[in-house]
């Protein structure tokens, strides 16, 4: 079997999903350090934004890689619900759960789905909106001004703890990365990324709205 | 006709040896123009297909289960023999060859069981080999434990479920050959007739239990290993689909069948609760080596066990065989119990049951040292009766367990119809009277792996390939005797279920021709099943067609062979007028109430040939000679 | 204490893999706690059977919870509430009198309804006929002793090889995925030395038979250890996946 075809494979496919998760796992945090300096104020998001584009073509590849990823993490994962959906044709008139299952893990597609609209949206709004300044800051502060977009952004934000609140540790294990007795332990530190994750992105909306950006 | 065992000739050491040289090979490149059917997909018949093919044949391999990993083999918990004498306890090919043979109460085959005994080893090499993770030492070298009261520790073993690691690994080298094309499987696949055609096996019919249809499929020659017939019984500790419709098959097309009426009664299984019982289940002998058994002293005590006092405590296995004690073989162990219950001392709420008490191992050793042990035992125990025996002593009682008669073979396991071979639990060959705990695995496989493949070649290669197609006329008429008895079964519309008539089936043989038996109770047991058999004829409930899944009409085709075949266990018992191993014969006994055997007139097999449905079986005899042991009176005392 | 049961069943009736099926109710009387679910059906059986009705066809065939023939789902379940259990070991001490009971087939594309409650369950020997076996021909093996392998390695080989192939996994994954299954085998041959020589084309064809027979992908829910009969665990999946991982450099 070549390279592609083991790819291709139920474990080669999920070991994709699971480097691409990662990844983002990792984007996440760096995201979330540089976005508290929204926190100390116009200044030093503004210093945080430069100090950025300041990288350049090493930006612009990060960006690249980024892109490239989601691509793969997104195409992937609609190929493995079509797929899962097909594989049990007839379903159950009754339903249970047997113990494993969790809201997060059985709403994989969908929290993954809403991710992909909130990024979508996110990106639009702040990434390529036109900005007055160099600073985008204004930008966050007007926007999180608004009560909808605080409640869209939060439900994002939602998503995007639930997602990896499931996807973390399940990476792990379809990376092979779980040994005797460690579904646990990868479990808690996926609730705890999750919960970070969640707490940090989600505070900034809320503090903005509420204090207008102090 | 004299019965020849075909046993060859030179020291008993080098029989085998001898044989595989002096038989005829079959050319490799021959080998694939030979088509082989193997019936069973059992340790024997996985181990048989998948050496076969690896050899060349091309192998055809029917099941009744929907996988071939689901034979019965699958539920083999204690443990498989060889005489690796790992331990250094002193055993040898001799000594297991000479305690099976005892075991057997001399009523096996000399020969046989030495090859027997000297194949185990190459047994256990071929399962490590195929990865089955046997127990193991921390030093990394395999474990053993004593089992069914052999002297030595020469059982090897896979947690329980020994017989389940065994026949994954014969599983694995079937698997392979499938994939490799040398098997071809069939699978949901139940013979129905056996085709012979100028007298030698020529081919099977099948039904498809999927589809109903009956298949036709031609071969050089047969290879049945379609297990036990322990559910004549109807309760056993066998799983459901286990039959004797195979070799009653084979029966009836001339091949004989030998010892039915040695049957073994498994002492340690939990006891029957109720009319609707469908199977009674085993707990491993291995119990026995911690648990002790007792009733209560008086006749009818229904106190709690923990109220009762030590001292109104009968530990009757202990006092009447103080040098074996609870390890006695299983045949005098499960005869002990009926014998106390029969007294009115069982317990439990039919009265049943006798104890098997872990309380003083657990005082003993500590209850992590007996959990470790039996956890998974104990467990199931648990799950069934709802009882904690880590509290209260477990209740046993004895259920029929495993089959030594079975078709008669000789040395190549040929039966008497040319051409048919038998291997496994379906053959009468290696146990005698009684079979020691651990000893079926290890034939199984031994027949398998090791004896099949020379001797099916030694046939074969005398054999024209392809000498019989499906379109001939035995073909014909096979499938047309099927489909008019299928026929015949579905015309049924009486008021009585398969399983009613089995029960009843099972209620007569068990009472007359199972742990004891009497002439009178043998005499009564025949013209009950002769009436049983007639209702059947009469007033089976039915329904279905022969198109498509039909369970109904499966079991019908079963019951009614079992309804045959009783009618075969119940002459030979009554022919043979002595006591051994399983078969005791109250008329025949020591003083101490053990078996007494008659070596004069009964150290043969009895083998019967079919000679209509109603008309009795006739009994030809194979003399047995015994050269190499002495015959003792079997004492455990 | 032994009483006994009065139930509502709702059991998938179906004839053939070609027509429509549907949940029949029957009322069964009388069901002794100390009896078995199978136990139970076959009393149904047998009426049926009397009132000149077709039975509910089921697999089954050791009763005692190894050969893995018998499952369904029942109330939503594979094998039904009680953990680590098989169909055929459930004691109807687990009912309560008056309970409804739904008792559904397993649902997997890879598993081709037969009849009822029957299922064609041969893409799981599929899957072993793609390589999960040790590939050595009868004789000449070396002595069983030849090669020492620890205990402990042994035991592990032997918590995967516990699995009885009854697909209560497949039945029970979201996703019909047959995961549990093929890493058990895979599992229990890659820790073995005896299984370490071909152990990575054995990952590699196993897991290409997986989707190849139509069972859908892991996401790992957990839901087969926790409908295991057995009890094997995920961590077996993570094995095959470290295992298939490895199988990418020569
Ligand atoms: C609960 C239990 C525990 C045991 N424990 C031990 C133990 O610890 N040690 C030991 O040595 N022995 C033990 N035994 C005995 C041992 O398991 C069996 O004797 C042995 O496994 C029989 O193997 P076999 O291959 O001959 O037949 P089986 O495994 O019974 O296989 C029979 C095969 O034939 C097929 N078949 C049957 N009828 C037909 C038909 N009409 N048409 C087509 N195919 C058919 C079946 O589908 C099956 O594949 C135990 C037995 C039981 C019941
Ligand atoms: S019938 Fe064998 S596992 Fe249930």
């Amino acid at each position: 079997m070549d390279f592609i075809g083991r790819i291709e494979t139920p474990v080669g496919k999920k070991m994709l999903m699971g480097i691409t998760g990662l990844g983002f796992c990792g984007f996440l945090l760096v995201h979330l350090a540089g976005n508290f300096t929204l926190f100390q104020g116009s200044e030093a998001f503004g210093a945080y934004t430069a100090k950025l584009h300041s990288l350049g073509i090493l930006l612009k590849l990060s960006e690249f890689i980024l892109l490239v990823m989601a691509a793969l993490h997104v195409l992937t994962g609609v190929v493995l619900a079509l797929e899962n959906r097909a594989a049990r044709p007839e379903k159950y008139q009754m339903t249970a759960r047997h113990g494993g299952r969790t809201l997060a893990s059985s709403s994989m597609i969908y929290t993954g789905l809403l991710t992909l609209a909130f990024i979508t949206l996110h990106l639009i709004g702040f990434k390529f909106a036109p900005s007055s300044g160099p600073s985008r800051y204004p930008v966050v502060v007007a926007t999180f001004a608004h009560f909808e977009y605080v409640g869209a952004y939060l439900l994002g934000v939602i998503a995007i703890a639930f997602h990896v609140s499931h996807g973390f540790w399940s990476a792990f294990q379809s990376l092979g990365a779980n040994g005797e007795g460690g579904t646990p332990f990868l479990r808690r530190c996926a609730l705890g990324l999750a919960l970070g994750v969640g707490v940090g992105f989600g505070s900034m909306p809320v503090i903005f709205f509420l204090f207008q950006g102090r | 006709m004299a019965l020849d065992a075909k046993i060859p000739g030179g020291p008993l050491e080098e029989k085998w040896d001898r044989h595989c040289f002096d038989m005829k090979l079959v050319n490799p490149a021959n080998k694939r123009k030979y088509t082989v059917i193997v019936l069973g997909t059992g340790l024997a018949g996985a181990s048989a297909s998948a050496t076969l093919a690896e050899l060349g044949y091309r192998v055809k391999t029917f099941c009744l289960q929907d996988s071939p990993r689901r034979a019965h083999s699958i539920a083999a918990q204690g443990g498989i023999n060889a005489a690796k004498n790992y331990q250094n306890d002193g055993d040898s090919v001799h000594r297991l060859f000479y305690d099976t043979i005892k075991g057997g109460d001399f009523r096996a085959r000399e020969a046989n069981v030495y090859r027997l005994a000297q194949l185990s080893c190459n047994i256990i090499d071929q399962c490590v080999a195929q990865g089955v993770p046997f127990a193991r030492e921390y030093g990394g070298l395999l474990a053993n434990r004593s089992f069914g009261g052999a002297q030595v520790s020469r059982t090897f073993y896979a947690r329980g479920q020994t017989g389940q690691q065994l026949l994954l690994g014969a599983y694995g080298a079937l698997s392979r050959q499938v994939a490799a094309g040398g098997v071809t499987l069939f699978t949901r696949r139940e013979m129905a007739e056996l085709v012979v055609e100028e007298g030698r096996a020529a081919g099977v019919i099948v039904r498809n239990l999927v589809t109903g249809e009956l298949e036709r499929y031609a071969a050089d020659a047969v290879v049945m290993a379609t297990g036990g017939y322990g559910n004549v019984f109807y309760l056993s500790t066998n799983a459901m689909s286990c039959n004797v419709s195979a070799a009653m098959g084979a029966y009836r097309k001339g091949a004989l069948f030998a010892n039915p009426c040695f049957t073994q009664i498994h002492p340690t299984c939990i006891p029957v609760h109720g009319e609707w019982q469908s199977k009674l289940t085993l707990m491993s002998e291995s119990l026995r080596n911690d648990g002790r058994v007792w009733v209560p002293k008086k006749a009818g005590d229904t106190r709690k066990p923990s109220d009762i006092p030590e001292g109104e405590r009968d530990y009757y296995l202990e006092n009447k065989y103080p040098a074996f004690g609870n390890l006695v073989p299983r045949d005098v162990a499960s005869r002990n119990a009926k014998e106390q219950c029969d007294a009115g001392k069982g317990v439990g709420a039919t009265g049943y049951a006798v104890y098997l008490d872990f309380r003083d191992a657990i005082v003993r050793d500590g209850r992590d040292v007996i959990q470790r042990k039996y956890g998974n035992l104990f467990a199931m125990y648990q799950r069934i009766t709802d009882d904690d025996p880590y509290t209260l002593p477990m209740r046993i009682y004895p259920a029929s367990h495993y089959a030594m008669g079975g078709l008669w073979v000789d040395y190549n396991l040929m039966s008497t119809v040319p051409g048919l071979f038998v291997l496994g639990e379906a053959n009468f060959s290696d146990h005698g009277a009684n079979r020691l705990g651990a000893s079926a695995l290890m034939q199984g496989l031994a027949d398998g792996y090791f004896i099949i493949p020379y001797t099916l070649g030694g046939y074969l290669a005398d054999r024209p390939y392809k000498a019989h197609t499906e379109s001939s006329g035995a073909f014909n008429d096979a499938e047309e005797a099927v489909r008019q008895r299928i026929e015949g079964l579905l015309n049924a519309r009486g008021r009585r279920t398969c399983d009613d008539f089995h029960r009843e089936l099972g209620r007569i043989v068990w009472e007359h021709c199972g742990m004891a038996r009497s002439n009178v109770g043998l005499d009564k047991a025949l013209s009950r099943v002769e009436a049983l058999q007639e209702a059947f004829r009469q007033d089976l409930a039915m329904v279905g067609t022969a198109k498509g899944v039909n369970q109904t009409l499966e079991k019908a085709m079963r019951v009614s062979d079992f309804i045959s075949f009783s009618k075969v266990m119940i002459a030979d018992a009554r022919a043979r007028q002595e006591s051994c191993g399983s078969h005791y014969n109250l008329a025949f006994q020591t003083e101490d109430h053990e078996a007494r055997r008659d070596d004069a007139d009964f150290a043969h097999v009895s083998a019967w040939k079919y000679t209509g449905e109603d008309e009795a079986p006739e009994r030809e005899v194979e003399r047995l000679t015994f050269e190499h042991v002495k015959l003792s009176q079997r004492s455990y005392k | 204490m032994t009483q006994s049961l009065g139930l509502t069943l709702k059991i998938w009736k179906q004839r053939g893999p070609d027509v429509k099926g549907a949940l029949q109710t029957y009322e069964v009387r009388d069901i002794s706690t100390e009896a078995s679910f199978l136990e139970m059906l076959d009393i149904l059986n047998e009426r049926l059977v009397l009132n000149g009705e077709e039975p509910v066809a089921f697999d089954h065939d050791c009763r005692e919870g190894i050969c893995g023939a018998c499952g369904a789902v029942v109330n939503g379940k594979a094998h039904g509430p009680l953990k680590e259990t098989t169909l055929c070991q459930l004691h109807m001490r687990h009912f309560k009198d008056g309970d409804v009971v739904v008792i559904e087939p397993w649902r997997s594309r890879a598993f081709t309804l037969i009849k009822d409650l029957m299922v064609d369950r041969s893409a799981l020997d599929a899957i072993i006929q793609a390589g999960g076996y040790v590939s050595v021909n009868t004789g000449g093996a070396p002595d069983a002793n030849a090669v020492a392998v620890s205990q402990e390695l042994s035991e592990k080989a032997m918590d995967a090889a516990e699995c009885i192939g009854c697909g209560a996994c497949v039945a029970a994954c979201p996703n019909g995925a047959a995961m549990l299954f093929t890493s058990a085998r895979v599992s229990h041959l890659a820790q073995l030395p005896q299984g370490k020589p071909e152990a990575k084309k054995r990952v590699a064809s196993m897991v290409a038979c997986m989707s190849e027979q139509g069972f859908g992908n892991c996401g790992n829910e957990r839901e087969c250890e926790a409908a295991c009969p057995k009890g094997i665990s995920i961590t077996h999946i993570a094995r095959m996946n470290r295992e298939f991982l490895k199988s990418f450099f020569k």
